[in-house]
C-alpha cells in the first residue's frame, strides 16, 4: 500500500529536475527591455529567461564537424558571400533569424532544427528540415534551392543541429516562431505609414529599400523592392510580419510597439512591390491581386 | 620570307624552350581573322562542356570555366600541336570524382582542395614525363584499350545522368545496376518538369547533330534553357520543382595552392598519389592521341615530348589557379580544325571570349535547370561511345575483342582508375605478345637454296626476321623442332637473319643447343647476319667465330673448340 505513494513522491521529486535538464536556463541572457514602463506592456513570453540557450561560438569544437558548422554559420550569416550561388536577392538568413538564429521569437534555430519533419500547412505535406531550408531560398531568398544533397544544405543543417545541441526533439519550444500577434479590430496601411516613418526609417530607409555597406551589401536589410523577399515568403504575411515586428522591432527594443502599431506598419509593408511569387505564373503574378492573408 | 625566320627560329635554343616563337611570325592579318572566328566558336563551344564536366568531377561550375581558361591559354603557349585545343575532359572528369570522393565529399571546400592539390600532382608527374622524353610511352598504349575506355567513361556517365535528368536522386558511387535498380523503384518520384526538359535538351541536341551543322550542344542547351524559361513563364519556378544550377561567382584570377599540409592530405595521401599517376597517364593518352589525329589531318609536325611538357605545364598552372585536371578535348580540337584555326592564337581568343561571356550571362545560366545538364551529359556520354568502331573491334576474333571486353568491364565495375591500369597492363602484354612472334619460314631443298651463300654446303634454311628475345624461345624452339622432323637433324642449317632486328641470351642459347645437336651429325650451324657490328659480342662471348661472307653477309659459326 505504502509502494505506489512512494513511488509517486519519488516521481514528485524527479520530475522538476527533468524539466529544469530539459532547456537549459541562463537568466544574464535575459534581454533588457525598452525604456517604456513594460508593466503596463502585455508580453507573451512565458517566463522572462526561460528560453533555451544554445551553445557559445567560442565552443564549435575544433575537429571536420567544427569545421562544416563554422561554415553553415558563415552562410547563415553571410549569405550573400558564402551562399551567392543561392541567393536571389540582398538578404542574409540572418537578416530574419536575428542574433545567428539564436533570437528567441524570431524563428530560432534552435526551436525549429527540433521540431523537423513536420506537417506544413503552406506546401500540405510532410517536410524535412532540408526541405524547409530549400523554401527559405525559394522565397525568402527569392533564389535557387540548393539541392538536399548540396555541401551549402549540408552546412546550414550542421550550424542548426550544433545551435540544437541538448534541445529537446519533437517539442514546441517556449521562444519558437514569431511569437502570437491578435490582429485588432482594423489594421490601416495608413496609419502604418506613419509609424514606419517614425519608428522604423531610421534604419530601413523612407523608401524600405535598407541601407548599404560601401561594398554593396545591406547593413539593415530592405523592406520591400527587388532586393528584398518575394510575395510568397512568409513574411509576406501581414500576420507573420506583424509578429516578427512586434517581438524584434525596432532592433534592440522588442515588444515596444503595440499590437495594433505592428499590425498598421506590416499593412503598410504589404502593400509595397516586391518580387513575384515563383509558384505561379508570370500572367497570375502580373494580373491578380495578393489578399494580406494569403502567402 | 616568313618560312625563313621561323626556320631561323627553330634552330635557336629560346625556341625550344618558348615553342610559341614558331608560330608567332606566322600572324598576318588573314590568319588573325581565321583564329578571332575559331577562337570565338572554340569559347561558345566550351560553356556547356565547362559546367557538365565541373559538375562531373565534383567542382563547382565556376571552377569548369576556370579550367576551360587557364590550362588552354598554358597549351596553346608551351604545347607544340598548333590545333589541340585543351580543357576539362569527360574520362579525366569521371575519375577525379572516382578518386578523391572517398576522402570528401564532393562540391565541399575540402574536396575542392583535394582537386587542385592533385591538378599540380598530375602536372608535375606530366613535367616529369615531357622532360624525361618518355613521349614514347604512349606509342605503346593500344587503340583498343583506349576505345575500351572511353566507351566505359560514356556509359557511366550517360547512367549517372538518368536520375538528375529525371529530377530524382539516387546514392551515388554505387555499381551501375543498383542505381539502375534504385531508378526502376523511384519512378514514381519522377519530376515530370524536369524529365521533359532533359527530353528536349537531348532530343534537340541529336536532331542539331542529325540535320543541321550548328553544334549540337549549344543547340541543346539553348533549346533547353528557353523550354525551361517558357515552362516558368507559364507554371512559376517554384512548382516545377526543378532543381537549378545556381549563381555563379567568377573571378577573374582565382589564385588556390596545393595543400599538402599533413592534416588534409595525409589521409588521402596514398589514394592521391596513385591517383595522380592513372589521371596523368589517362590524360596525356587522350592528350598523344588528339595531337598525332590532329597532325595527320593538317599535315603539322607535333613533337610529342614537347606536347607533354605543355600539358604539365598548363596542369601545374591549374593548381595556381583553381583548375581541376585538363587534357587534350577531341571534339574541341576537331571543331577547331574543322572552322579554320590557323595558330594556337585560337586558345587564348576562345579563353578570352569564354570569360566575358560568363561574366555577362552568368544571371542567364543560373536558371540552368539540373536536368538540362543531364541532358547535355548523355549527349556528351552518347558522343564518346562509337558504335561502328566498337562493333568492328567485338567482330574481330582475336585477342582485340578480349582485351576490349576486359577494359570494359574493369571500368564499368571496377572504376576507370582500375581501367586505366588494366588497360596499360594489357596493352604492354599485347605488344610483347605481337612482338614476341617473330616470322619463322622453315625451308628445305630448293626452295632454300636462294638463302645461303652458294660456296656453302647443302643444307635447309630457317628465315627469321623481327625480334628474337626471351619471349620468342617457345616459337622458336616450334621451328626448330619442325625442321628436325623434316631433316631429323642430318643436314646443315643456316639461319637466314638479314633483317633481325634484336637477338638476347635466351634465343642464343637455342642455337648453341641444336649447333651441338647438329655437330654430332657432323653437320654445321651457320647464322648468315647483315653486319658484324650488332651482336659481335654477345656472339662472341658464347665462342661464335664471325667470317664476312659476299655481299657483305657473316656467317657465324660456332668455334670447333666449344663443340
Amino acid at each position: 500500500m505504502l509502494k505506489p505513494i512512494l513511488m509517486l513522491a519519488l516521481m514528485w521529486g524527479i520530475m522538476p529536475s527533468f524539466a529544469a535538464d530539459s532547456a537549459e536556463v541562463r537568466p544574464d541572457l535575459v534581454k533588457p527591455r525598452a525604456s517604456l514602463p513594460i508593466q503596463l506592456i502585455k508580453v507573451p513570453a512565458p517566463n522572462p529567461g526561460e528560453y533555451f540557450i544554445p551553445p557559445y561560438v567560442a565552443d564549435i569544437p575544433e575537429d571536420k564537424y567544427g569545421a562544416v558548422v563554422e561554415w553553415g554559420r558563415k552562410i547563415f550569416t553571410d549569405t550573400q558571400t558564402y551562399g551567392k550561388r543561392f541567393v536571389g536577392n540582398g538578404l542574409n538568413c540572418s537578416s530574419c533569424h536575428l542574433s545567428e538564429g539564436r533570437e528567441p521569437f524570431s524563428g530560432p534555430i534552435w526551436a525549429a532544427y527540433p521540431s523537423y519533419p513536420d506537417y506544413r500547412t503552406k506546401t500540405r505535406n510532410v517536410v524535412t528540415y532540408e526541405e524547409r531550408v530549400q523554401d527559405c531560398f525559394k522565397y525568402s531568398l527569392d533564389g535557387i534551392a540548393p539541392t538536399i544533397d548540396a555541401p551549402e544544405m549540408e552546412a546550414l543543417v550542421a550550424y542548426s543541429h550544433w545551435l540544437s545541441t541538448g534541445a529537446p526533439t519533437n517539442t514546441h519550444l517556449p521562444g519558437r516562431g514569431f511569437g502570437s500577434v491578435k490582429k485588432p479590430q482594423e489594421a490601416q496601411a495608413e496609419r502604418g505609414k506613419d509609424t514606419y516613418m517614425s519608428h522604423c526609417s531610421q534604419c530601413h530607409g523612407t523608401d524600405g529599400l535598407g541601407k548599404k555597406h560601401p561594398d554593396g551589401r545591406y547593413m539593415f536589410p530592405p523592406l520591400w523592392g527587388k532586393d528584398s523577399f518575394n510575395r510568397a515568403a512568409g513574411m509576406t504575411k501581414a500576420k507573420t510580419m506583424a509578429q516578427f515586428i512586434r517581438a524584434n522591432m525596432p532592433l534592440g527594443a522588442p515588444f515596444s510597439l503595440s499590437e495594433q502599431e505592428a499590425w498598421d506598419i506590416a499593412m503598410y509593408i504589404w502593400i509595397q512591390d516586391r518580387p513575384y511569387d515563383p509558384r505561379k505564373s508570370l500572367f497570375v503574378n502580373m494580373f491578380i491581386p495578393v489578399t494580406p492573408g494569403q502567402h | 620570307m616568313i618560312k625563313q625566320t621561323t626556320t631561323k627560329l627553330a634552330h635557336s635554343w629560346l625556341a625550344h624552350w618558348l615553342p610559341f616563337l614558331h608560330w608567332l611570325p606566322l600572324l598576318n592579318r588573314q590568319s588573325l581573322a581565321a583564329d578571332v572566328t575559331a577562337g570565338l566558336v572554340a569559347g561558345i563551344l566550351i560553356i556547356p562542356q565547362a559546367i557538365a564536366l565541373a559538375t562531373l568531377s565534383g567542382m563547382p561550375p565556376e571552377y569548369g570555366f576556370y579550367t576551360a581558361i587557364f590550362p588552354v591559354i598554358v597549351v596553346s603557349l608551351f604545347g607544340s600541336s598548333w590545333h589541340v585545343l585543351s580543357g576539362p575532359n569527360t574520362a579525366v572528369a569521371i575519375l577525379t570524382t572516382s578518386i578523391l570522393q572517398i576522402y570528401a565529399s564532393p562540391f565541399t571546400p575540402d574536396y575542392i582542395a583535394y582537386v587542385i592539390t592533385l591538378t599540380f600532382m598530375v602536372g608535375v608527374l606530366q613535367l616529369g614525363f615531357g622532360l624525361l622524353r618518355l613521349g614514347v610511352v604512349f606509342n605503346y598504349f593500344s587503340y583498343t584499350v583506349m576505345v575500351a575506355l572511353i566507351t566505359g567513361v560514356g556509359i557511366i556517365i550517360m547512367v549517372q545522368s538518368i536520375s538528375p535528368f529525371l529530377g530524382l536522386m539516387v546514392n551515388i558511387g554505387e555499381p551501375l545496376e543498383d542505381t539502375l535498380y534504385q531508378l526502376a523503384y523511384s519512378i514514381q518520384l519522377i519530376n515530370p518538369y524536369a524529365a521533359g526538359i532533359g527530353l528536349i535538351t537531348v532530343v534537340s541536341g541529336f536532331l542539331a547533330k542529325k540535320y543541321t551543322r550548328f553544334p549540337p550542344l549549344i543547340a541543346a542547351v539553348v533549346i533547353g534553357m528557353l523550354a525551361s524559361f517558357i515552362l516558368e513563364l507559364f507554371i512559376g519556378s517554384a512548382s516545377t520543382k526543378m532543381d537549378k544550377l545556381g549563381f555563379i561567382s567568377f573571378s577573374a584570377l582565382p589564385l588556390s595552392v596545393p595543400d599538402f599540409s599533413p592534416e588534409t592530405f595525409a589521409i588521402a595521401q596514398q589514394g592521391m598519389i596513385v591517383g595522380a599517376i592513372s589521371i596523368a597517364f589517362l590524360a596525356l593518352m587522350q592528350s598523344a592521341i588528339i595531337a598525332r589525329s590532329m597532325a595527320v589531318s593538317s599535315g603539322q609536325h607535333v613533337n610529342m615530348n614537347q606536347e607533354i611538357v605543355g600539358h604539365g605545364l598548363s596542369n601545374i598552372a591549374g593548381g595556381f589557379l583553381s583548375c581541376f585536371v585538363s587534357c587534350g578535348s577531341f571534339n574541341r580540337s576537331a571543331a577547331n580544325l574543322e572552322s579554320g584555326a590557323v595558330t594556337p592564337l585560337v586558345g587564348i581568343i576562345s579563353a578570352f571570349v569564354l570569360g566575358f561571356l560568363v561574366y555577362f550571362a552568368s544571371d542567364i545560366l543560373a536558371f540552368m535547370p539540373m536536368a538540362l545538364m543531364a541532358g547535355v551529359l548523355i549527349l556528351v556520354g552518347w558522343g564518346l561511345i562509337d558504335g561502328a568502331e566498337v562493333k568492328k573491334l567485338l567482330s574481330m576474333k582475336t585477342e582485340t575483342r578480349v582485351i576490349f571486353l576486359l577494359t570494359l568491364g574493369t571500368t564499368l565495375y571496377g572504376g576507370v582508375q582500375n581501367g586505366v591500369f588494366l588497360g596499360l597492363f594489357l596493352s604492354v602484354v599485347s605488344y610483347l605478345r605481337n612482338v614476341s612472334k617473330p616470322e619463322i619460314q622453315v625451308l628445305t631443298g630448293e626452295r632454300a637454296e636462294q638463302y645461303y651463300p652458294l660456296d656453302f654446303e647443302e643444307g635447309n634454311v630457317l628465315l627469321i626476321s623481327g625480334s628474337l628475345f626471351f619471349g620468342s624461345v617457345p616459337a622458336l624452339e616450334n621451328a626448330l623442332m619442325e625442321m628436325e622432323e623434316l631433316d631429323e637433324g642430318k643436314e646443315h642449317l643456316y639461319l637466314s637473319m638479314r633483317s633481325l632486328q634484336n637477338i638476347d641470351q635466351a634465343s642464343l642459347k637455342v642455337f648453341i643447343q641444336e649447333a651441338h645437336k647438329r655437330a654430332e651429325h657432323g653437320k654445321r650451324l651457320v647464322m648468315l647476319l647483315e653486319s658484324d657490328k650488332l651482336y659481335q659480342r654477345s656472339l662472341k662471348q658464347h665462342g661464335y667465330v664471325l667470317t664476312p661472307g659476299r655481299g657483305g653477309v657473316f656467317s657465324a659459326t660456332l668455334a670447333e673448340e666449344n663443340l
